[in-house]
Protein backbone atom coordinates (compact mmCIF):
# COMPACT_ATOMS: atom_id res chain seq x y z
CA UNK A 1 0.00 0.00 0.00
CA UNK A 2 1.36 3.42 -0.99
CA UNK A 3 0.64 5.95 1.75
CA UNK A 4 0.70 9.64 0.91
CA UNK A 5 1.66 11.61 4.00
CA UNK A 6 2.66 15.09 5.01
CA UNK A 7 3.92 16.57 8.25
CA UNK A 8 0.50 17.23 9.69
CA UNK A 9 -1.33 14.02 8.72
CA UNK A 10 1.16 11.17 9.06
CA UNK A 11 0.21 10.60 12.69
CA UNK A 12 -3.41 10.06 11.61
CA UNK A 13 -2.96 7.60 8.74
CA UNK A 14 -0.03 5.47 9.95
CA UNK A 15 -2.00 3.80 12.79
CA UNK A 16 -4.72 2.86 10.30
CA UNK A 17 -2.13 1.38 7.94
CA UNK A 18 -0.71 -0.58 10.83
CA UNK A 19 -4.13 -1.87 11.77
CA UNK A 20 -5.10 -2.72 8.20
CA UNK A 21 -1.90 -4.48 7.16
CA UNK A 22 -0.76 -6.13 10.41
CA UNK A 23 -2.81 -9.36 10.15
CA UNK A 24 -1.48 -10.11 6.68
CA UNK A 25 1.99 -8.60 7.09
CA UNK A 26 1.77 -6.37 4.04
CA UNK A 27 4.09 -3.84 2.45
CA UNK A 28 3.72 -0.15 3.12
CA UNK A 29 5.58 2.66 1.39
CA UNK A 30 5.27 6.13 2.90
CA UNK A 31 5.41 8.82 0.26
CA UNK A 32 6.11 12.48 0.95
CA UNK A 33 5.70 14.85 -2.02
CA UNK A 34 7.41 18.22 -1.80
CA UNK A 35 7.04 21.20 -4.12
CA UNK A 36 9.86 21.50 -6.67
CA UNK A 37 12.94 22.95 -5.03
CA UNK A 38 14.16 26.37 -6.07
CA UNK A 39 17.57 27.88 -5.99
CA UNK A 40 18.22 30.28 -3.14
CA UNK A 41 19.57 33.62 -4.33
CA UNK A 42 20.59 36.84 -2.63
CA UNK A 43 21.70 40.08 -4.20
CA UNK A 44 21.67 38.42 -7.60
CA UNK A 45 23.98 35.59 -6.53
CA UNK A 46 22.96 31.93 -6.23
CA UNK A 47 23.69 30.76 -2.74
CA UNK A 48 22.12 27.30 -2.99
CA UNK A 49 21.41 25.66 -6.31
CA UNK A 50 18.08 23.98 -6.89
CA UNK A 51 19.52 20.47 -6.86
CA UNK A 52 21.39 21.20 -3.64
CA UNK A 53 18.19 22.53 -2.10
CA UNK A 54 16.35 19.45 -3.28
CA UNK A 55 18.95 17.16 -1.75
CA UNK A 56 18.72 18.97 1.55
CA UNK A 57 14.93 18.77 1.60
CA UNK A 58 15.01 15.12 0.60
CA UNK A 59 17.27 14.30 3.54
CA UNK A 60 15.05 16.18 5.96
CA UNK A 61 11.97 14.44 4.59
CA UNK A 62 13.54 10.99 4.89
CA UNK A 63 14.52 11.81 8.45
CA UNK A 64 10.90 12.74 9.20
CA UNK A 65 9.57 9.55 7.62
CA UNK A 66 12.13 7.28 9.24
CA UNK A 67 10.35 7.42 12.61
CA UNK A 68 7.11 6.12 11.10
CA UNK A 69 8.94 3.51 9.03
CA UNK A 70 10.70 2.22 12.14
CA UNK A 71 7.42 2.04 13.97
CA UNK A 72 5.78 -0.01 11.20
CA UNK A 73 8.81 -2.27 10.83
CA UNK A 74 8.69 -2.83 14.57
CA UNK A 75 5.18 -4.23 14.06
CA UNK A 76 6.46 -6.78 11.56
CA UNK A 77 5.50 -4.91 8.40
CA UNK A 78 7.78 -4.33 5.43
CA UNK A 79 7.86 -0.53 5.40
CA UNK A 80 9.87 1.90 3.32
CA UNK A 81 9.89 5.60 2.50
CA UNK A 82 10.08 7.65 -0.67
CA UNK A 83 10.34 11.36 -1.34
CA UNK A 84 9.31 12.94 -4.62
CA UNK A 85 9.07 16.48 -5.89
CA UNK A 86 6.20 17.85 -7.91
CA UNK A 87 2.43 18.03 -7.71
CA UNK A 88 1.13 15.73 -4.96
CA UNK A 89 -1.60 13.94 -6.90
CA UNK A 90 0.43 13.36 -10.05
CA UNK A 91 3.50 12.29 -8.09
CA UNK A 92 1.42 9.89 -6.01
CA UNK A 93 -0.17 8.24 -9.03
CA UNK A 94 3.22 7.95 -10.72
CA UNK A 95 4.79 6.46 -7.57
CA UNK A 96 1.92 3.96 -7.27
CA UNK A 97 2.47 2.91 -10.85
CA UNK A 98 6.27 2.66 -10.52
CA UNK A 99 6.11 0.68 -7.31
CA UNK A 100 3.19 -1.53 -8.34
CA UNK A 101 1.01 -0.52 -5.42
CA UNK A 102 -2.15 -2.55 -4.75
CA UNK A 103 -3.79 0.43 -3.10
CA UNK A 104 -3.19 4.05 -2.18
CA UNK A 105 -3.91 5.54 1.25
CA UNK A 106 -4.48 9.25 1.74
CA UNK A 107 -5.68 11.62 4.42
CA UNK A 108 -8.45 13.98 3.43
CA UNK A 109 -8.89 17.47 4.76
CA UNK A 110 -12.00 18.33 2.80
CA UNK A 111 -13.07 21.91 2.26
CA UNK A 112 -16.26 22.79 4.10
CA UNK A 113 -19.57 24.17 2.94
CA UNK A 114 -19.71 25.92 -0.41
CA UNK A 115 -15.99 25.68 -0.87
CA UNK A 116 -16.36 21.93 -1.29
CA UNK A 117 -17.94 22.48 -4.66
CA UNK A 118 -15.13 24.71 -5.89
CA UNK A 119 -11.98 23.20 -4.39
CA UNK A 120 -10.42 20.28 -6.16
CA UNK A 121 -8.25 18.58 -3.63
CA UNK A 122 -5.36 16.21 -4.00
CA UNK A 123 -7.63 13.44 -2.75
CA UNK A 124 -10.22 14.22 -5.42
CA UNK A 125 -7.60 13.90 -8.13
CA UNK A 126 -6.28 10.64 -6.76
CA UNK A 127 -9.79 9.23 -6.41
CA UNK A 128 -10.60 10.15 -9.99
CA UNK A 129 -7.42 8.85 -11.61
CA UNK A 130 -6.15 6.00 -9.45
CA UNK A 131 -6.06 2.58 -11.13
CA UNK A 132 -6.14 0.88 -7.72
CA UNK A 133 -8.43 1.14 -4.67
CA UNK A 134 -7.99 4.23 -2.51
CA UNK A 135 -8.24 4.21 1.27
CA UNK A 136 -9.27 7.60 2.61
CA UNK A 137 -9.10 8.66 6.23
CA UNK A 138 -9.89 12.15 7.48
CA UNK A 139 -7.71 14.52 9.37
CA UNK A 140 -10.47 15.32 11.84
CA UNK A 141 -13.93 14.24 12.89
CA UNK A 142 -13.10 10.59 12.50
CA UNK A 143 -12.17 8.00 15.07
CA UNK A 144 -8.51 7.19 15.56
CA UNK A 145 -7.12 3.77 14.72
CA UNK B 1 -3.81 -11.91 25.31
CA UNK B 2 -5.57 -10.12 28.16
CA UNK B 3 -9.33 -10.08 28.04
CA UNK B 4 -11.88 -7.86 29.74
CA UNK B 5 -12.61 -10.60 32.28
CA UNK B 6 -9.50 -9.40 34.14
CA UNK B 7 -10.97 -5.91 34.49
CA UNK B 8 -14.29 -6.75 36.07
CA UNK B 9 -15.05 -6.14 39.73
CA UNK B 10 -16.95 -8.31 42.17
CA UNK B 11 -20.33 -7.01 41.18
CA UNK B 12 -21.74 -4.54 38.71
CA UNK B 13 -23.26 -1.20 39.72
CA UNK B 14 -26.86 -1.51 38.59
CA UNK B 15 -30.34 -0.20 39.27
CA UNK B 16 -33.75 -1.35 38.26
CA UNK B 17 -35.50 0.41 35.38
CA UNK B 18 -38.01 1.85 37.87
CA UNK B 19 -35.28 3.58 39.86
CA UNK B 20 -34.91 7.33 39.89
CA UNK B 21 -32.00 9.60 39.06
CA UNK B 22 -31.31 10.02 42.77
CA UNK B 23 -31.02 6.24 43.12
CA UNK B 24 -28.53 6.15 40.25
CA UNK B 25 -26.52 9.00 41.79
CA UNK B 26 -26.45 7.18 45.12
CA UNK B 27 -25.09 4.01 43.54
CA UNK B 28 -22.44 5.93 41.59
CA UNK B 29 -21.37 7.87 44.65
CA UNK B 30 -20.99 4.66 46.65
CA UNK B 31 -19.32 2.57 43.96
CA UNK B 32 -17.47 5.09 41.83
CA UNK B 33 -17.01 4.38 38.14
CA UNK B 34 -18.33 5.88 34.94
CA UNK B 35 -21.84 4.47 34.71
CA UNK B 36 -24.66 2.49 36.26
CA UNK B 37 -26.36 -0.34 34.41
CA UNK B 38 -30.14 -0.44 34.15
CA UNK B 39 -31.83 -3.79 34.30
CA UNK B 40 -35.40 -4.95 34.04
CA UNK B 41 -36.41 -8.49 34.79
CA UNK B 42 -32.77 -9.44 35.14
CA UNK B 43 -31.98 -8.32 31.60
CA UNK B 44 -29.67 -5.49 30.63
CA UNK B 45 -31.56 -2.49 29.26
CA UNK B 46 -29.08 0.34 29.08
CA UNK B 47 -26.63 2.59 30.88
CA UNK B 48 -26.91 5.77 32.89
CA UNK B 49 -23.66 7.62 32.52
CA UNK B 50 -22.11 9.73 35.25
CA UNK B 51 -21.76 12.50 32.66
CA UNK B 52 -25.46 12.36 31.79
CA UNK B 53 -26.42 12.48 35.46
CA UNK B 54 -24.28 15.57 35.88
CA UNK B 55 -25.84 17.14 32.80
CA UNK B 56 -29.34 16.38 34.10
CA UNK B 57 -28.75 18.48 37.21
CA UNK B 58 -29.59 22.15 36.79
CA UNK B 59 -26.88 24.76 36.52
CA UNK B 60 -26.06 27.29 39.19
CA UNK B 61 -28.42 29.66 37.42
CA UNK B 62 -31.49 27.67 38.43
CA UNK B 63 -34.17 29.32 40.54
CA UNK B 64 -34.86 26.02 42.33
CA UNK B 65 -33.50 25.39 45.80
CA UNK B 66 -31.22 22.44 46.47
CA UNK B 67 -34.09 20.60 48.16
CA UNK B 68 -36.42 21.28 45.21
CA UNK B 69 -33.82 20.00 42.77
CA UNK B 70 -33.36 16.76 44.69
CA UNK B 71 -37.10 16.41 45.07
CA UNK B 72 -37.50 16.73 41.30
CA UNK B 73 -34.71 14.23 40.61
CA UNK B 74 -36.42 11.74 42.94
CA UNK B 75 -39.39 11.75 40.60
CA UNK B 76 -37.49 11.35 37.32
CA UNK B 77 -36.92 7.72 36.27
CA UNK B 78 -33.49 6.61 35.08
CA UNK B 79 -35.06 5.71 31.75
CA UNK B 80 -35.35 9.46 31.05
CA UNK B 81 -31.61 9.68 30.45
CA UNK B 82 -30.71 6.04 29.96
CA UNK B 83 -28.64 5.24 26.89
CA UNK B 84 -30.07 2.26 25.12
CA UNK B 85 -27.64 1.92 22.21
CA UNK B 86 -24.70 0.68 24.22
CA UNK B 87 -21.89 -1.38 22.74
CA UNK B 88 -21.78 -4.84 24.29
CA UNK B 89 -18.86 -7.23 24.43
CA UNK B 90 -18.15 -10.71 25.75
CA UNK B 91 -15.88 -11.72 28.60
CA UNK B 92 -13.26 -13.00 26.20
CA UNK B 93 -13.03 -9.74 24.25
CA UNK B 94 -9.44 -8.44 24.22
CA UNK B 95 -8.87 -5.38 26.36
CA UNK B 96 -7.44 -3.54 23.36
CA UNK B 97 -10.75 -3.98 21.53
CA UNK B 98 -12.69 -2.76 24.56
CA UNK B 99 -10.39 0.26 24.85
CA UNK B 100 -10.98 1.13 21.22
CA UNK B 101 -14.75 0.80 21.62
CA UNK B 102 -14.83 2.96 24.76
CA UNK B 103 -12.66 5.57 23.08
CA UNK B 104 -14.71 5.62 19.86
CA UNK B 105 -18.18 5.56 21.40
CA UNK B 106 -17.34 7.84 24.31
CA UNK B 107 -19.30 5.59 26.66
CA UNK B 108 -18.55 2.54 28.79
CA UNK B 109 -19.35 -0.83 27.25
CA UNK B 110 -21.45 -3.55 28.82
CA UNK B 111 -19.98 -7.03 29.25
CA UNK B 112 -22.56 -9.72 28.68
CA UNK B 113 -22.48 -13.48 29.14
CA UNK B 114 -25.40 -14.53 26.98
CA UNK B 115 -28.16 -12.12 27.97
CA UNK B 116 -26.82 -11.55 31.46
CA UNK B 117 -24.87 -8.48 32.39
CA UNK B 118 -21.62 -9.43 34.09
CA UNK B 119 -19.87 -6.09 34.19
CA UNK B 120 -19.13 -2.67 32.77
CA UNK B 121 -15.87 -1.43 31.31
CA UNK B 122 -15.31 2.30 31.16
CA UNK B 123 -12.45 4.78 30.98
CA UNK B 124 -11.87 4.44 34.74
CA UNK B 125 -11.19 0.70 34.42
CA UNK B 126 -9.07 1.08 31.31
CA UNK B 127 -6.86 3.78 32.81
CA UNK B 128 -6.19 1.40 35.70
CA UNK B 129 -5.31 -1.28 33.13
CA UNK B 130 -2.88 1.12 31.44
CA UNK B 131 -1.13 1.74 34.75
CA UNK B 132 -0.79 -1.99 35.31
CA UNK B 133 0.40 -2.72 31.77
CA UNK B 134 2.95 0.10 31.73
CA UNK B 135 4.34 -0.75 35.13
CA UNK B 136 4.72 -4.48 34.47
CA UNK B 137 8.28 -5.24 33.38
CA UNK B 138 8.20 -6.85 29.93
CA UNK B 139 10.10 -10.13 29.51
CA UNK B 140 13.30 -9.67 27.39
CA UNK C 1 5.46 5.26 27.00
CA UNK C 2 6.45 8.94 27.29
CA UNK C 3 3.66 11.45 27.28
CA UNK C 4 5.22 13.66 24.63
CA UNK C 5 4.40 11.03 21.99
CA UNK C 6 0.73 11.08 23.00
CA UNK C 7 -0.05 14.67 23.70
CA UNK C 8 -2.12 16.87 21.44
CA UNK C 9 -2.60 20.57 20.93
CA UNK C 10 -5.73 22.02 22.50
CA UNK C 11 -8.37 23.50 20.21
CA UNK C 12 -7.75 26.95 21.65
CA UNK C 13 -7.58 29.07 24.76
CA UNK C 14 -10.47 30.55 26.71
CA UNK C 15 -10.51 32.91 29.65
CA UNK C 16 -12.07 31.70 32.88
CA UNK C 17 -14.34 34.73 32.80
CA UNK C 18 -15.58 33.90 29.31
CA UNK C 19 -19.24 33.10 28.83
CA UNK C 20 -19.94 29.39 29.15
CA UNK C 21 -22.32 29.59 26.20
CA UNK C 22 -19.56 30.89 23.91
CA UNK C 23 -17.13 28.22 25.09
CA UNK C 24 -19.83 25.60 24.47
CA UNK C 25 -20.27 26.73 20.88
CA UNK C 26 -16.51 26.60 20.32
CA UNK C 27 -16.31 23.06 21.66
CA UNK C 28 -19.40 21.98 19.70
CA UNK C 29 -17.53 22.68 16.46
CA UNK C 30 -14.68 20.40 17.57
CA UNK C 31 -16.33 17.43 19.28
CA UNK C 32 -13.04 15.76 20.20
CA UNK C 33 -11.36 18.98 21.22
CA UNK C 34 -10.64 20.74 24.46
CA UNK C 35 -9.84 24.31 25.45
CA UNK C 36 -7.11 25.58 27.72
CA UNK C 37 -8.53 27.77 30.46
CA UNK C 38 -6.56 30.81 31.42
CA UNK C 39 -7.10 32.96 34.51
CA UNK C 40 -5.12 36.17 34.95
CA UNK C 41 -2.50 35.05 32.47
CA UNK C 42 -1.99 31.62 34.00
CA UNK C 43 -3.31 28.35 32.53
CA UNK C 44 -5.46 26.78 35.23
CA UNK C 45 -7.20 23.89 33.55
CA UNK C 46 -8.71 22.17 30.55
CA UNK C 47 -12.33 22.50 29.45
CA UNK C 48 -14.05 19.60 27.70
CA UNK C 49 -17.55 19.08 26.35
CA UNK C 50 -18.44 16.95 29.35
CA UNK C 51 -17.53 19.85 31.65
CA UNK C 52 -19.75 22.34 29.83
CA UNK C 53 -22.65 19.89 29.76
CA UNK C 54 -22.37 19.37 33.50
CA UNK C 55 -22.24 23.10 34.23
CA UNK C 56 -24.83 24.16 31.70
CA UNK C 57 -28.63 24.05 31.83
CA UNK C 58 -30.29 20.77 32.70
CA UNK C 59 -30.96 18.31 29.90
CA UNK C 60 -34.31 17.52 31.56
CA UNK C 61 -36.91 19.93 30.10
CA UNK C 62 -38.92 20.17 33.33
CA UNK C 63 -35.81 21.29 35.22
CA UNK C 64 -34.48 23.49 32.44
CA UNK C 65 -37.72 25.48 32.69
CA UNK C 66 -36.30 26.98 35.89
CA UNK C 67 -33.14 28.20 34.14
CA UNK C 68 -34.03 31.22 32.06
CA UNK C 69 -31.58 32.30 29.33
CA UNK C 70 -31.12 35.64 31.07
CA UNK C 71 -29.72 33.78 34.06
CA UNK C 72 -27.69 31.11 32.26
CA UNK C 73 -26.08 33.86 30.15
CA UNK C 74 -24.10 34.78 33.28
CA UNK C 75 -22.53 31.35 33.61
CA UNK C 76 -18.81 31.44 32.93
CA UNK C 77 -16.09 28.95 32.08
CA UNK C 78 -14.89 29.11 35.68
CA UNK C 79 -18.24 27.60 36.76
CA UNK C 80 -17.49 24.55 34.61
CA UNK C 81 -14.02 23.74 35.90
CA UNK C 82 -13.98 20.73 38.18
CA UNK C 83 -11.27 21.65 40.64
CA UNK C 84 -7.63 22.41 40.01
CA UNK C 85 -6.31 21.13 36.70
CA UNK C 86 -3.99 18.13 36.53
CA UNK C 87 -0.51 19.19 35.45
CA UNK C 88 2.14 16.67 34.44
CA UNK C 89 5.73 17.21 33.30
CA UNK C 90 6.76 16.59 29.70
CA UNK C 91 8.80 13.55 30.71
CA UNK C 92 5.92 11.94 32.59
CA UNK C 93 5.01 8.35 31.80
CA UNK C 94 1.59 7.41 30.50
CA UNK C 95 0.94 5.35 33.65
CA UNK C 96 1.51 8.39 35.88
CA UNK C 97 -0.89 10.52 33.87
CA UNK C 98 -3.48 7.75 33.87
CA UNK C 99 -3.25 7.49 37.66
CA UNK C 100 -3.54 11.24 38.09
CA UNK C 101 -6.62 11.51 35.85
CA UNK C 102 -8.27 8.49 37.42
CA UNK C 103 -7.76 9.49 41.03
CA UNK C 104 -8.73 13.11 40.46
CA UNK C 105 -11.68 12.30 38.19
CA UNK C 106 -10.46 14.54 35.39
CA UNK C 107 -10.58 13.98 31.65
CA UNK C 108 -7.48 15.82 30.50
CA UNK C 109 -4.11 16.79 31.86
CA UNK C 110 -1.94 19.78 31.05
CA UNK C 111 1.56 18.89 29.92
CA UNK C 112 4.13 21.39 31.16
CA UNK C 113 7.71 21.94 30.17
CA UNK C 114 8.95 24.06 33.02
CA UNK C 115 6.52 26.92 33.40
CA UNK C 116 5.06 26.56 29.90
CA UNK C 117 2.07 24.45 28.96
CA UNK C 118 3.08 22.61 25.80
CA UNK C 119 0.15 20.28 25.24
CA UNK C 120 -2.77 18.32 26.59
CA UNK C 121 -3.27 14.61 27.14
CA UNK C 122 -6.84 13.35 27.27
CA UNK C 123 -8.40 10.12 28.40
CA UNK C 124 -8.93 9.24 24.73
CA UNK C 125 -5.20 9.66 24.05
CA UNK C 126 -4.41 7.31 26.92
CA UNK C 127 -6.93 4.75 25.68
CA UNK C 128 -5.22 4.84 22.28
CA UNK C 129 -1.89 4.31 24.03
CA UNK C 130 -3.31 1.33 25.91
CA UNK C 131 -4.60 -0.18 22.67
CA UNK C 132 -1.27 0.24 20.98
CA UNK C 133 0.64 -1.12 23.96
CA UNK C 134 -1.52 -4.26 24.19
CA UNK C 135 -1.41 -4.81 20.46
CA UNK C 136 2.36 -5.08 20.46
CA UNK C 137 1.82 -8.66 21.60
CA UNK C 138 -1.31 -9.45 19.62
CA UNK C 139 -1.62 -7.74 16.23
CA UNK C 140 -4.32 -5.16 15.73
CA UNK C 141 -7.08 -6.00 13.34
CA UNK C 142 -10.32 -4.72 11.97
CA UNK C 143 -13.27 -6.19 13.85
CA UNK C 144 -16.22 -5.04 11.74
CA UNK C 145 -16.48 -4.14 8.05
CA UNK C 146 -19.31 -2.63 6.08
CA UNK C 147 -19.32 -3.49 2.38
CA UNK C 148 -21.77 -1.52 0.27
CA UNK C 149 -22.79 -3.66 -2.68
CA UNK C 150 -25.43 -3.79 -5.33
CA UNK C 151 -26.86 -7.17 -6.32
CA UNK C 152 -26.89 -5.91 -9.91
CA UNK C 153 -23.77 -4.70 -11.78
CA UNK C 154 -22.79 -1.10 -11.02
CA UNK C 155 -23.07 1.54 -13.68
CA UNK C 156 -19.82 3.18 -14.80
CA UNK C 157 -16.32 2.73 -13.51
CA UNK C 158 -15.93 -0.70 -15.01
CA UNK C 159 -15.70 -2.22 -11.57
CA UNK C 160 -18.54 -4.59 -10.84
CA UNK C 161 -20.06 -5.70 -7.59
CA UNK C 162 -17.94 -8.82 -7.64
CA UNK C 163 -14.72 -6.81 -7.09
CA UNK C 164 -16.12 -4.85 -4.16
CA UNK C 165 -17.47 -8.04 -2.63
CA UNK C 166 -14.27 -9.98 -3.25
CA UNK C 167 -12.13 -7.28 -1.68
CA UNK C 168 -14.47 -6.85 1.26
CA UNK C 169 -14.61 -10.58 1.98
CA UNK C 170 -10.85 -10.95 1.58
CA UNK C 171 -10.20 -8.18 4.09
CA UNK C 172 -12.78 -9.75 6.38
CA UNK C 173 -11.10 -13.14 6.11
CA UNK C 174 -7.64 -11.77 6.87
CA UNK C 175 -8.86 -9.90 9.93
CA UNK C 176 -11.39 -12.42 11.19
CA UNK C 177 -13.83 -9.54 10.99
CA UNK C 178 -17.60 -9.57 10.88
CA UNK C 179 -18.65 -8.36 7.44
CA UNK C 180 -21.97 -6.64 6.85
CA UNK C 181 -23.08 -6.56 3.22
CA UNK C 182 -25.36 -3.60 2.65
CA UNK C 183 -27.57 -2.86 -0.30
CA UNK C 184 -29.42 0.42 -0.45
CA UNK C 185 -32.54 0.39 -2.59
CA UNK C 186 -33.93 3.50 -4.13
CA UNK C 187 -37.36 4.41 -2.90
CA UNK C 188 -40.26 3.79 -5.21
CA UNK C 189 -40.58 6.60 -7.75
CA UNK C 190 -43.49 8.93 -6.82
CA UNK C 191 -44.84 8.66 -10.37
CA UNK C 192 -45.02 4.88 -10.10
CA UNK C 193 -46.41 5.02 -6.57
CA UNK C 194 -49.18 7.33 -7.71
CA UNK C 195 -50.31 4.82 -10.30
CA UNK C 196 -50.74 2.02 -7.78
CA UNK C 197 -53.93 1.17 -5.89
CA UNK C 198 -54.19 2.24 -2.25
CA UNK C 199 -51.67 0.31 -0.17
CA UNK C 200 -50.11 -1.03 -3.32
CA UNK C 201 -46.90 0.96 -2.89
CA UNK C 202 -46.28 -0.72 0.51
CA UNK C 203 -46.80 -4.13 -1.06
CA UNK C 204 -44.42 -3.30 -3.89
CA UNK C 205 -41.83 -2.04 -1.44
CA UNK C 206 -42.08 -5.22 0.66
CA UNK C 207 -41.72 -7.32 -2.47
CA UNK C 208 -38.70 -5.30 -3.57
CA UNK C 209 -37.10 -5.60 -0.13
CA UNK C 210 -37.63 -9.35 -0.07
CA UNK C 211 -36.15 -9.64 -3.54
CA UNK C 212 -33.15 -7.52 -2.61
CA UNK C 213 -32.51 -9.56 0.54
CA UNK C 214 -32.65 -12.78 -1.45
CA UNK C 215 -30.28 -11.40 -4.10
CA UNK C 216 -27.88 -10.22 -1.44
CA UNK C 217 -27.93 -13.57 0.32
CA UNK C 218 -27.04 -15.28 -2.98
CA UNK C 219 -23.92 -13.12 -3.25
CA UNK C 220 -22.41 -14.64 -0.11
CA UNK C 221 -20.14 -17.56 -1.06
CA UNK C 222 -20.77 -20.79 0.79
CA UNK C 223 -18.20 -22.39 3.05
CA UNK C 224 -16.32 -19.21 3.94
CA UNK C 225 -14.92 -18.75 7.42
CA UNK C 226 -15.87 -15.12 7.73
CA UNK C 227 -19.05 -14.11 9.56
CA UNK C 228 -21.20 -12.35 6.98
CA UNK C 229 -24.44 -10.50 7.68
CA UNK C 230 -26.66 -8.83 5.13
CA UNK C 231 -28.72 -5.67 5.37
CA UNK C 232 -31.05 -3.92 2.96
CA UNK C 233 -32.17 -0.34 3.38
CA UNK C 234 -34.31 1.97 1.24
CA UNK C 235 -33.63 5.63 0.72
CA UNK C 236 -30.64 7.88 0.23
CA UNK C 237 -27.48 5.84 -0.27
CA UNK C 238 -25.06 7.90 1.80
CA UNK C 239 -27.46 8.31 4.72
CA UNK C 240 -28.15 4.58 4.76
CA UNK C 241 -24.47 3.61 4.51
CA UNK C 242 -23.54 5.91 7.37
CA UNK C 243 -26.48 4.78 9.50
CA UNK C 244 -25.57 1.10 9.13
CA UNK C 245 -21.89 1.92 9.70
CA UNK C 246 -22.88 3.57 12.96
CA UNK C 247 -25.19 0.71 13.98
CA UNK C 248 -22.57 -1.95 13.30
CA UNK C 249 -19.66 0.16 14.66
CA UNK C 250 -17.86 -0.46 11.38
CA UNK C 251 -14.10 -0.02 11.39
CA UNK C 252 -13.98 0.33 7.62
CA UNK C 253 -16.47 1.00 4.82
CA UNK C 254 -15.74 -0.66 1.47
CA UNK C 255 -17.64 0.73 -1.47
CA UNK C 256 -17.56 0.65 -5.23
CA UNK C 257 -18.97 2.86 -7.94
CA UNK C 258 -17.07 5.72 -9.55
CA UNK C 259 -14.45 6.72 -6.98
CA UNK C 260 -14.67 10.44 -7.60
CA UNK C 261 -18.46 10.48 -7.60
CA UNK C 262 -20.38 12.78 -5.29
CA UNK C 263 -21.77 9.73 -3.52
CA UNK C 264 -18.34 8.32 -2.61
CA UNK C 265 -17.03 11.78 -1.80
CA UNK C 266 -19.88 12.53 0.57
CA UNK C 267 -19.46 9.20 2.30
CA UNK C 268 -15.78 9.95 2.81
CA UNK C 269 -16.59 13.41 4.18
CA UNK C 270 -19.18 12.18 6.68
CA UNK C 271 -18.03 8.70 7.70
CA UNK C 272 -16.69 8.15 11.20
CA UNK C 273 -14.29 5.52 9.90
CA UNK C 274 -12.01 5.25 6.86
CA UNK C 275 -13.51 4.44 3.48
CA UNK C 276 -11.93 2.13 0.94
CA UNK C 277 -13.08 3.25 -2.50
CA UNK C 278 -12.63 0.23 -4.76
Amino acid sequence: MLVLVDGSTAWRVVPWIRRLLAPAGGDARLLLVLPPARAVTAAGRTIVFADQQEQSERLAAHFFLSGFVSRLCGEGLAASAEVRFGKPAAATLEAARDWGADAIAVVDSPARGWRRWFTRTVVDEILNHSPVPVLVTRASGQRAA
Amino acid sequence: METVSTLLGYDTPAVDADATLVDAETVLRARGGDAVAVERGGRFRGLVLADDLAAARPSMATTLTFGEVNGALMRIPVTAIMRRDVATIALETPIAEAARLVRDTGTPVAVLAGDSLVGLVGPHDLLAALERVEEDPRPE
Amino acid sequence: MPIKTLMRSPSGVVEATESLAIATRRLASEPDGCLLVRNRGRVVGVLTMADVRAAGPSTIPTLAAYESPSLTAHLTVADALRGEGVVVPLNAAAADVARALRTRQQRAALVADGADVVGVVTTEDLLSALTERLERDSPPRLARLLVAVSPSPTVGGGRGTRTVLDIGLEIGRRHGATVTLLHVMRRLSPRIAEGLPVGGDSDVQRWRLAGARASLARLVPTGIETTVRTAVRAGEVVDAVLAVAAETLADLIVMGGRRGSALVRETICRARCPVLAV
